[in-house]
């Protein structure tokens, strides 16, 4: 038994409230949140995970085989730039957890959090080399 | 490295995204090439230099 009148909702909007848990459940993903505490929540939230890596993983791959000289260098460049920067990531947030101040920082945020920027410093270099 | 790529193009009357294609590079290669911001591989210098019909070290010269 229903209690409240569920309100009609248009196409539209119920394509727009799918679209809006799509993205509920991929920052989920992104912020190393788990999924139910069940064993099925873990292998679902585990399968999804190695999923989107290797999807990740394969982006770059293939991006870079389709790229010339230069734009092989400065991918390459960019993948240093943000290890080296993922690395601090790492360092910072272990300091912090041993002393207390941030626990259970999830590998796969920090892995996310490379690609991030690997996306965002690629277009830089590339803006930078065009440079006159 | 300096070169006199974009003089040599500007005499072909070819566009960067035309050279790309001729030198299967993209346009965003040619144009870091001609700002001097990456210098090339040997293997494309020597493609430049079949393409213009010139040695690779009239195009390019070291920068002193």
């Amino acid at each position: 038994m229903k209690l409240f009148k569920q309100p009609q909702l248009s196409k539209r909007e119920k394509n727009f409230n799918k679209i809006g848990q799509l993205h509920g459940m991929i920052i989920m993903i992104l912020l190393g949140a788990g999924f139910i505490a069940t064993l099925g929540g873990y292998a679902a939230g585990s399968i999804l995970t190695v999923a989107g890596t290797l999807a990740i993983i394969a982006s770059f791959v293939f991006g870079h085989r389709r790229s010339d000289e230069f734009q092989k260098a400065i991918q390459l460049k960019a993948a240093a730039i943000s290890f080296a920067l993922m690395m601090v990531i790492l360092s910072v947030t272990s300091m912090l957890e041993a002393y207390g101040n941030f626990t259970d920082y999830p590998v796969t945020t920090l892995f996310y959090a490379g690609f991030l920027l690997h996306l965002l410093i690629l277009p830089h270099l590339g803006k930078k080399a065009n440079e006159k | 490295m300096k070169n006199n790529l974009s003089k040599l193009r500007a005499q072909y009357k070819w566009s960067q995204a035309e050279l790309g294609d001729r030198l299967d590079v993209s346009r965003q290669t040619v144009n870091a090439i001609e700002n001097g911001k990456y210098d090339p591989s040997l293997p494309l210098a020597f493609r430049i230099a079949q393409l213009f019909k010139q040695n690779v070290e009239d195009i390019f010269t070291p920068e002193d």
